[in-house]
């Protein structure tokens, strides 16, 4: 059984407030440390308190504790938690995008490889030919 | 938009099938005989991560520095590709550091540095490892 009351209400109302996007309420809500506690109860616990705050009508104190179960679970093994969802998200908007942050699919990979070219040019030695050449010409021109 | 993970690594992979990202022999210092030195293979990690409405196109470099002074700049266009965060795994190989110091790579978004990381390159003595010490031998009627 989940304690929900030691979730810093004040400031994640505040949070739920003032955000604009999904992403926002993602991120400031998992650097919250008492989201993060509740991070440490298991996947099935933390669905079931989930279960408890559903309702036709969420006040705000659900939609904000609701989030709060939601971000926590994004901590978790996302194919565990994609298994056991079965929850009604009802009237919680951003409920899909968060889940979605938490899963590693929700990267894009850029991989390449970058050789590095010296500055200088250095040129390959002469070879026998050409050194002979040269002192043909050499002696050529002293003649 | 931010980095979330600035590292350089020896090098690193992503699985296809979890899409989750490895890094091997994470380098924090190194310790080198002779400079000046061709590092072989080094693999700089950035992780980036924009927020809703910002561009799907990244246009940015890699930037490797000494002591202020610019070994290597690569430029660097990606995509987000519809996603939130966008993982730069570029390979740099053959990159030659001059003398000993503490290597900067960091990620610019245009003028504006948004991820680094450093670690120092030391000299260090030749290792005696390997090279076995002749001891004189006894006299025979000892």
């Amino acid at each position: 059984m989940i304690n929900t009351t030691q979730l810093n209400e004040v400031e994640l109302t505040r949070i739920y407030l003032v955000a604009n996007t999904p992403s926002y309420l993602y991120r400031h809500y998992r650097v919250e440390e008492t989201v993060q506690a509740l991070a440490k109860y298991d996947v099935s616990q933390l669905l079931s308190a989930l279960n408890e705050t559903a309702a036709e009508n969420r006040t705000l104190k659900q939609v904000v504790v609701s989030y709060a179960i939601l971000v926590a679970l994004t901590f978790k093994n996302p194919d565990e938690v994609r298994r056991a969802m079965n929850q009604d998200l009802h009237g919680l908007t951003w409920a899909e995008e968060i889940l979605a942050f938490g899963n590693t699919r929700q990267a894009s990979n850029q991989q390449f490889t970058i050789e590095v070219k010296p500055k200088a040019n250095v040129s390959s030695p002469r070879r026998g030919s050409d050194v002979q050449s040269v002192f043909l010409d050499l002696q050529a021109a002293a003649q | 938009m931010r980095c979330l993970l600035a590292v350089c690594a020896d090098s690193a992979v992503v699985d296809q099938s979890s899409n989750r990202l490895s890094l091997f022999n994470v380098i924090d210092s190194l310790a080198i005989e002779q400079f000046p030195v061709i590092f072989s293979r080094i693999t700089p990690v950035f992780i980036i991560e924009r927020d809703d409405g910002e561009a799907e196109d990244l246009e940015g470099s890699l930037v490797i520095s000494m002591g202020g002074n610019e070994l290597f700049r690569f430029p660097i266009n990606a995509t987000f590709a519809g996603r939130p965060r966008l993982r730069l795994v570029p390979q740099v190989q053959g990159l030659i550091v001059p003398f000993p110091g503490v290597v900067r790579s960091a990620f610019f978004q245009g003028e504006r540095e948004i991820g680094y990381w450093e670690f120092p390159v030391q000299r260090t003595e030749p290792s005696q490892q390997g090279i076995v010490q002749a001891q004189p031998l006894p006299p025979l009627n000892a």
